[in-house]
Order: structure tokens, then C-alpha cells, then sequence
């Protein structure tokens, strides 16, 4: 399952951002303008496509960018871009970070495609600081309560016309 | 990038064996000595797949086109593919 997803991604990597750039942006933003972010931060994206989130992060603040994605297409379609990131092949269930990495990290519409969403979530807080800031977003449509693992204090955001729920916060310990 | 952490048993830090460097690293195998398996560095990008989603074909053709350049225990007895199992 989690397979085709990142080939159905593979596939459309070269239009995604000309189809859904405008969008996206507005839910990163919706996120970042909730997030405090300063020079010098290590910034992960989970799920970071063709690195739209990242591109925002990096108008806002000198961080160290690093991306995250299950699909190559996205990753080589963000590269071809020029993005100043490190970009790795991984799964957000999964991912491959020491614990405790990030002073921010970030998931834009993406831990609704997960097999276990809380999951996904508890693997963004295990790569975050403690005291690290957190943004996530999910589509309203997947009809999932916001999962809020342990350990992250949050505040859940509605939008009425944007297409996700929104969750920022931080790691509390 | 000294973040990387094995995403099955989470060992850090990852051994990294460079088969082929221009300005950053191009080609190189990332190699967790606790659960010994073994990542593939593709074109700058770090594949960090966890077991069932690695594509076993191109995970063996990758340790085929470069066994010489990577150590022989993980060739031939690395997880979740290696060339022992293909013979």
C-alpha cells in the first residue's frame, strides 16, 4: 500500500508543483506563522514532497533544512529544484533520525496516507527536541480525530478554508 | 549527515562506506552494525526505506554493480537483501 503511494507520487513528481504549489502554500503557512523559528535550527520536513515547506523555512530563517519523502521522484524533482536541503528515502512510520534532532519538525498533508497515523506522529516527536517546536496538518476529509501522541503540547486549528487539520505545539519532554 | 540513525533498531551512529565522490558524496553504502543491514546512497540521496518497502531487484543490482567497493559481510550477509541469498 504504502508502496503505490510513493509510485502514484513517483509518477506525478514533475506537475506537483505546478497543480498544487498555491495550496500547499497556504497550509504552510498557516503552520510556520504559528511556529517560531530561528537562525541556526535544524528544521525536518516528514513527507516533504518536491520541498515546498522547506523552501518557506528557509525565507523565514538560516536553519539546516532536511526532507524526508517515501517517493525518489519527489526527492529528485526537490533536488532538481536547487533546494539547499539534505534529502533522504525513508517513511514517516519509520524514519531514520537519532532521537531528538530537530528544533522544529514539520508534516503537511501527509500522516492521513500513513497505515498508523498516531504512529507517525510519535516518530515526529521522537526526532524532536524536547521544548522543539512541532507543525503538523492532515486532510479533514480522512476523518481522523487529531491523534496527539503522548509527550507533544498542542493546540488543534480548524481552518474554514483550508483543506486540513492543523496541529502545532511542542515536545514537552 | 551525522542525524541518520538506523529507521528499524534506531542504532546510531551509521558506518558509511563512500564508493564514488565528487563534490558531496554520490554513490556510498550507510551500514548499521547493530541489526547489519545496509542502505544504499543514490545520487546524493540516502534510500532509508524500511524492509518492506526496499525494492529487492535494485537493492541487488546496486550491491552487484559495486560488491568490490563494499565490505564483504555486507554483501553477502547484509539485511534485508544480499548476494548469498541470490545464488
Amino acid at each position: 500500500m504504502k508502496t503505490r503511494i510513493a509510485e502514484d507520487y513517483n509518477a506525478t513528481a514533475g506537475i506537483y508543483d505546478m497543480r498544487y504549489r498555491e495550496e500547499q502554500q497556504l497550509k504552510i503557512g498557516f503552520l510556520l506563522n504559528r511556529v517560531r523559528l530561528r537562525d541556526g535550527d535544524t528544521v525536518i520536513d516528514a513527507g516533504c514532497g518536491t520541498g515546498l515547506l522547506l523552501e518557506s523555512v528557509s525565507e523565514r530563517a538560516k536553519a539546516w533544512l532536511v526532507g524526508i519523502d517515501s517517493s525518489i521522484g519527489m526527492l529528485r524533482e526537490a533536488k532538481r529544484k536547487g533546494i539547499e536541503a539534505d534529502l533522504v528515502l525513508g517513511d514517516v512510520e519509520n524514519m531514520p533520525f537519532k532521537d531528538g534532532v530537530a528544533d522544529a519538525a514539520f508534516s503537511v498533508s501527509v500522516i492521513q496516507l500513513a497505515e498508523n497515523p498516531e504512529r507517525a506522529i510519535s516518530e515526529i516527536r521522537r526526532i524532536t527536541k524536547a521544548g522543539g517546536a512541532i507543525g503538523i496538518s492532515y486532510l479533514k476529509r480522512a476523518g481522523i480525530e487529531p491523534p496527539l501522541a503522548a509527550g507533544i503540547r498542542a493546540a488543534v486549528h480548524a481552518s474554514e478554508t483550508l483543506k486540513d487539520i492543523f496541529i502545532t505545539g511542542f515536545r514537552e519532554d | 549527515m551525522d542525524i541518520l540513525a538506523c529507521p528499524i533498531c534506531k542504532h546510531h551512529p551509521l558506518d558509511l562506506q563512500v564508493i564514488r565522490e565528487s563534490d558531496e558524496i554520490n554513490e556510498g553504502v550507510l551500514i548499521c552494525k547493530n541489526c547489519n543491514r545496509w542502505y544504499p546512497i543514490i545520487d546524493d540521496i540516502p534510500h532509508m526505506l524500511p524492509d518492506d518497502m526496499r525494492n529487492p531487484e535494485e537493492d541487488l543490482e546496486f550491491l552487484e554493480r559495486w560488491k568490490e567497493k563494499i565490505p564483504a559481510e555486507i554483501a553477502e550477509r547484509g539485511k534485508p537483501f544480499n548476494l548469498a541469498s541470490k545464488k
